[in-house]
Order: C-alpha cells, then sequence, then structure tokens
C-alpha cells in the first residue's frame, strides 16, 4: 500500500467518525418549553392570583423535564452505533450541572433565599461550553444571555423574577435550541 | 533515514478500523461494517488481529436478544496509530 493511499485512508474514516454526532436540539428545547412556562406560572399564580402553592410548578415541571429527557435519552441511545467524546463531554457535563443546580436550589430555599439568580448564573456555564464544543455560536450567546439575567435578576423585584427567567430561557434555549435542531436535521452540524 | 511502517497498521481494512476508532469512544460492529464497506467475515478477521495485538479493545453483551459487539482504541492503540501518521508523514514529504 503506497503512503498516499494510507493517508487518504485515514482521512476519510476520519472524516466519517467526525460526522458522528448525535442531536443535542430537543433536550433544550423540551426544558426550554417547560421553563418558560413555569416562569410565567409563577408569576401570574404567586404573584398576580396570590396564591403561595404556584411555586410548586417548578417542581412539576422539573419532574416531567426530568422524565421526558430520560425517556428521549434511553430511546435514543437505543439508536447509537456509536459513541463520541462528544457525547461522553456533553453527559458529564449536564450531568455534573444537573447535581449542582438540585443542590443549589436545595440550598437556597432552605437558607429562605430566592433561588433564580444563581440558577441563571449556572446554567450560563454548561449552555455555554456546550456551544463552544458544538462550535455552535447562538448557544454561546445563550450563555451569555443567561450570566446577564442572572445579574439583572439580582436587582429586579422578587415578583419579576419568574419573568427574567423566562425571558432567558426564551432567549438562551428555546431560540438556540431552534436553530440547532434546523442544522442538525439538514446535517450540516 | 525513513521510518519502518507499523506491518499490523498498514493495511487498508485495519488503517480504516483504526482510523474511525481514534475519534470516538467506541463504535458496534455493524457501524464499523457500514463505514469500512467491508465483508462481515473480512473485518472480523482484521479486528481479532488489531485485538490480540491489545491495539483495540472488543466488548461483546447482547441487546434485545442480539448478540452486540463494541470496539474501542486501546492507549497502546492511540500511540501506534500516531506513530504510524508521523511515519507516514514523512514518506509524504518532499524530497530534497
Amino acid at each position: 500500500m503506497k503512503p498516499e493511499k494510507s493517508l487518504e485512508i485515514i482521512q476519510s474514516m476520519m472524516a466519517e467518525a467526525k460526522q458522528s454526532f448525535h442531536k443535542v436540539s430537543p433536550y433544550f428545547l423540551i426544558w426550554g418549553v417547560l421553563l418558560v412556562i413555569s416562569g410565567i406560572a409563577e408569576h401570574v399564580i404567586v404573584y398576580q392570583m396570590g396564591l403561595k402553592q404556584g411555586y410548586a410548578v417548578w417542581g412539576i415541571m422539573g419532574v416531567l423535564g426530568g422524565v421526558i429527557s430520560m425517556w428521549y435519552s434511553r430511546k435514543e441511545s437505543k439508536k447509537q452505533k456509536v459513541k463520541t467524546y462528544y457525547d461522553l463531554s456533553h453527559n458529564y457535563l449536564w450531568g455534573g450541572f444537573g447535581i449542582t443546580l438540585f443542590l443549589v436550589i436545595l440550598l437556597s430555599v432552605w437558607n429562605r433565599q430566592n433561588p433564580t439568580p444563581y440558577v441563571l448564573l449556572l446554567t450560563g456555564l454548561p449552555t455555554f461550553v456546550t456551544g463552544g464544543i458544538a462550535k455552535f455560536n447562538p448557544l454561546k450567546v445563550g450563555g451569555i444571555v443567561f450570566w446577564v439575567a442572572g445579574i439583572l435578576s439580582f436587582f429586579v423585584a422578587k415578583e419579576f423574577t419568574g419573568l427574567v427567567f423566562s425571558g432567558a430561557i426564551f432567549l438562551g434555549y428555546l431560540i438556540p435550541g431552534y436553530l440547532l435542531y434546523k442544522q442538525e436535521s439538514g446535517g450540516n452540524a | 533515514m525513513l521510518k519502518k511502517l507499523d506491518p499490523l497498521l498498514h493495511n487498508e481494512l485495519r488503517l480504516a478500523i483504526m482510523s474511525l476508532l481514534v475519534g470516538l469512544e467506541s463504535a458496534e460492529f455493524n457501524w464499523l461494517l457500514e463505514k469500512t464497506q467491508s465483508t462481515r467475515g473480512n473485518l472480523s478477521v482484521q479486528i481479532t488481529k488489531l485485538k490480540d495485538k491489545e491495539y483495540i479493545k472488543v466488548d461483546k453483551a447482547f441487546r434485545n436478544n442480539y448478540p452486540l459487539t463494541t470496539c474501542s482504541i486501546t492507549n497502546k492503540g492511540r500511540v501506534a496509530f500516531e506513530q504510524y501518521v508521523e511515519a507516514i508523514s514523512d514518506y509524504l514529504k518532499p524530497k530534497g
């Protein structure tokens, strides 16, 4: 075998492996929809209607999002013939984020603090990193949106933090998630 | 002086397998079959050769009652692949 042929095989096969990514956009869309609804629902039920039980919407949507994400992940993993390092780093990043998020919310509520600003600041990190790894600028911008919204929510009145949260999720998850979905579906990612 | 090419990697199908696996955490046998456009028997033989030299790791399991073979590159395999690429680059450098 000539060296030129070796090089041709190496290049073509590595290019094939590079294309074997898995779709991550459905997660942004699932959580985007659920969390936008949660922020608005909190504002309306707790602050407009005066019902403290409205906070339960976060728990309900959190469990619902977790169940849908796990179902989708299991369904997809059965179809996956290849595991990439991108998938691996993605799983660890978002898995670690989920654990940190759970602890931050738990400790904030324990300390009678509003967790929203911390949740937003924290969400900026994996969103920005995923955008960087995927070389997808709308997600990087999404991460920055979360950081800005996190700072903003420290200064707005408590009744409006749910709305700031919904706005940030719309700009940071839903719009980039939809654009990523279009790119992943087109096979150009 | 030009470096000697690793005879185990200097084979079209084995080099293709290693080139696919080097960028992945793991890949299933059927995916390798599809990408290399080889025959089941030949792919199986070449995978065994790479496995015997500990260039790749082969895991056998079951999914939905069907046998499932998964391959992944080892550190030894990764080093050998990098050395092969380096050696090939020397061959391709313009002489002078």
